[in-house]
């Protein structure tokens, strides 16, 4: 894992004894710039990192702003300092979640991830109502590491996270910034230059108080695809997603309804039915342009 | 490595080696700042002109240097400038995720109360009357993170887990079969968890990888032995063979708890409409504190 910078900068700071008072008075920035960079909340800007290192390389010969990617023990051994007194005490904590697979997403999003990008809403049976449904929104857009980032958000969730196209399934991990629950979902991916439908299989916890563990199907559907006005994509997103999410069954199709709405378990697989909730690709709605018609019509 | 991602590679090194900003290089070239973005995040290369002029920028500071080795690897293109960028850390892929530093906290903090090893039960795709028992080794790694080790029939995946407010989320990948299989389970402020059920994403082993949702129970079966190597030889071992539960071995009360009929027709009957695993209910329990 690497080392946050504001651990770096901690130590450059403690082997020139300097304070953070007076970084800022030297670098002609507001002091609470400097406490932000050493809390970790921000990165200094290319100039101010700049300076920094001007600041440093002007008591640590030759040292130059590619030193800031050594991890501590080197900096520490750069800077003269005795590398053994540093890595101690804590453990630092990772930045995000470790998942092996990445790289590998990044490859995938590379090469199909443009497919997802839009505008979609997404209906499911409320978990808080009686066979009634919900129409969330959610706004998938490529960042700058290449990841698939996903915004969701209906009346009661406004949930922030990744989807990571594998093979023929599109995965969801997601956290509501509110309740702090975490959403993940498995999708069947359309493999065609653009999504305009997909379903899977949703499972977390309820938001309500009981927060209880609960899976069901999820119907996307393409609305609007990225405007190329990146805030304009996201203040039309948070419009629709500030909408009443809750929809009567009346206005969703009969065959969608019964698409997100089934009879599962035992008694139901002696009838012939399904034993367990899935959401088989033969079965899948998942399509792309001219890829079937669309649900109403089928 | 494409040619213009190297080129790419190169220059960022070459500008942070020489603590100057695209800006800055942009201007001393005279051209458009995001003509100098596009060469550092591998859209274009540049012109054979403007690389002349990058090239005599270069070879002023450092006698020598000619444009054949902007087509270096990056080790040997910093070692022409004396700086070995084997030193350098490379970052372990990680998804950013909001929430995630106290979710690292609590497993920090509370995580020594899920280390151990675990069985779980789950039911089989076929139908009713048929489980299976999976195995779970979960150990804190140098980090604090929880990491998880499952498998079955000589197949294993590795994965997080993070317990976090009431649940213990679960995130397994298998980086060579391009899967990942997610989970929600209840879990308890307690000093040592000793059962815990909830919700899985199973993939398949079919083609497609046909997602099914399944409840499951996680029971300990076992300690850490304080000794690394060791436990992974114990996990090795127990995942060796297929396990399926013997016809019979599973209690009805338990198998009740993991097979249910859910949707509109239970509904209609007074039984659920949706796959869930309410704390009501739920068989997740800890043991007492140790001294």
């Amino acid at each position: 894992m690497s080392t946050a910078f504001s651990e770096k900068l901690r130590l450059v700071l403690k082997v020139l004894s300097l304070s953070g008072a007076r970084l800022a008075g030297e670098l002609n920035v507001d002091k609470s710039v400097v406490s932000r960079w050493l809390s970790g909340a921000v990165q200094p800007s290319a100039h101010n990192l700049s300076l920094l290192t001007a600041l440093v390389s002007a008591r640590t010969e030759g040292f130059s702003t590619l030193d800031w990617e050594r991890d501590l023990k080197g900096l520490a051994a750069r800077l003269g300092a005795d590398p053994g007194a540093v890595g101690g005490g804590a453990p630092p904590t990772p930045a995000g979640l470790p998942l092996a697979i990445l790289s590998q997403a990044v490859s995938t999003t590379a090469l199909r991830g443009a497919a997802y990008e839009g505008l979609f809403r997404c209906t499911r049976v409320d978990p808080a109502g009686a066979g009634d449904f919900l129409s969330e929104q959610a706004l998938v857009r490529r960042d700058e590491r290449g990841l698939l980032r996903l915004s969701f958000g209906g009346g009661g969730l406004t949930a922030e996270g990744w989807v990571i196209p594998m093979h023929s399934q599109l995965y969801v991990i997601a956290t509501d910034v509110r309740s702090g629950i975490m959403l993940f979902g498995v999708f069947n991916g359309p493999a065609s230059a653009r999504a305009d439908v997909f379903d899977g299989l949703v499972l977390a916890p309820t938001v309500d108080i009981g927060r209880t563990p609960t899976a069901m199907p999820m119907y996307c559907e393409r609305i609007a695809d990225l405007s190329g006005d990146a805030q304009a994509d996201e203040r039309r997103f948070a419009d629709l997603a500030a909408g009443d999410p809750r929809t009567p069954a009346a206005a969703v199709s009969e065959r969608l309804r019964k698409h997100l709405l089934r009879d599962i378990g035992p008694a139901q697989h002696v009838l012939g039915g399904d034993f367990l909730l899935t959401m088989p690709i033969v079965r899948s709605l998942a399509r792309g342009p001219g890829g079937g018609a669309p649900l109403e019509e089928r | 490595m494409s040619t213009s991602s190297r080129f790419a590679e190169n220059l960022g090194l070459l500008l942070k080696l020489a603590s100057m900003s695209g800006a800055r290089l942009a201007s001393g070239l005279a051209v458009n700042k995001s003509v100098v973005s596009r060469w550092l995040n591998g859209e274009a290369r540049p012109s054979a002109a403007n690389l002349a002029r990058l090239t005599a920028l270069v070879a002023a500071r450092s006698p020598g240097f000619g444009e054949a080795d902007w087509e270096r690897e990056p080790q040997g293109f910093a070692a022409l400038f004396g700086v070995d960028v084997g030193a350098r850390e490379q970052p372990a892929p990680v998804l950013p995720i909001p929430g995630w530093e106290e979710m690292a906290a609590t497993a920090a903090l509370r995580g020594a109360a899920y280390e151990g090893f675990f069985r779980t039960t789950r039911p089989g795709r076929s139908g009713p009357g048929e489980f299976v028992h999976d195995h779970v080794m979960v150990r804190r790694d140098g980090e604090g993170v929880l990491r998880l080790r499952m498998g079955n029939n000589g197949v294993s995946m590795g994965g997080v887990l993070i317990p976090w407010h009431s649940q213990i989320y679960m995130i397994f990948e298998d980086a060579i079969g391009g899967t990942m299989l997610f989970a929600v389970f209840n879990g308890l402020g307690a000093a040592k968890i000793e059962t815990f059920d909830g919700l899985a994403l199973v993939p398949g082993f079919d083609l497609t990888h046909t997602f099914a949702l399944m409840a499951a129970i996680c029971e300990r079966v076992g300690d850490l032995s304080g000794d690394a190597e060791a436990d992974d030889r114990r996990f090795q071992a127990l995942i060796e063979t297929r396990h399926e539960a013997a016809p019979g071995s599973i209690p009805e009360a338990l198998q009740r708890h993991l097979v249910r009929d859910v949707g509109p027709a239970q509904r209609a009957l007074g039984g659920e409409l949706l796959p869930t695993m309410p704390l009501s209910r739920s068989m997740t329990r800890a043991s007492p504190a140790r001294s």
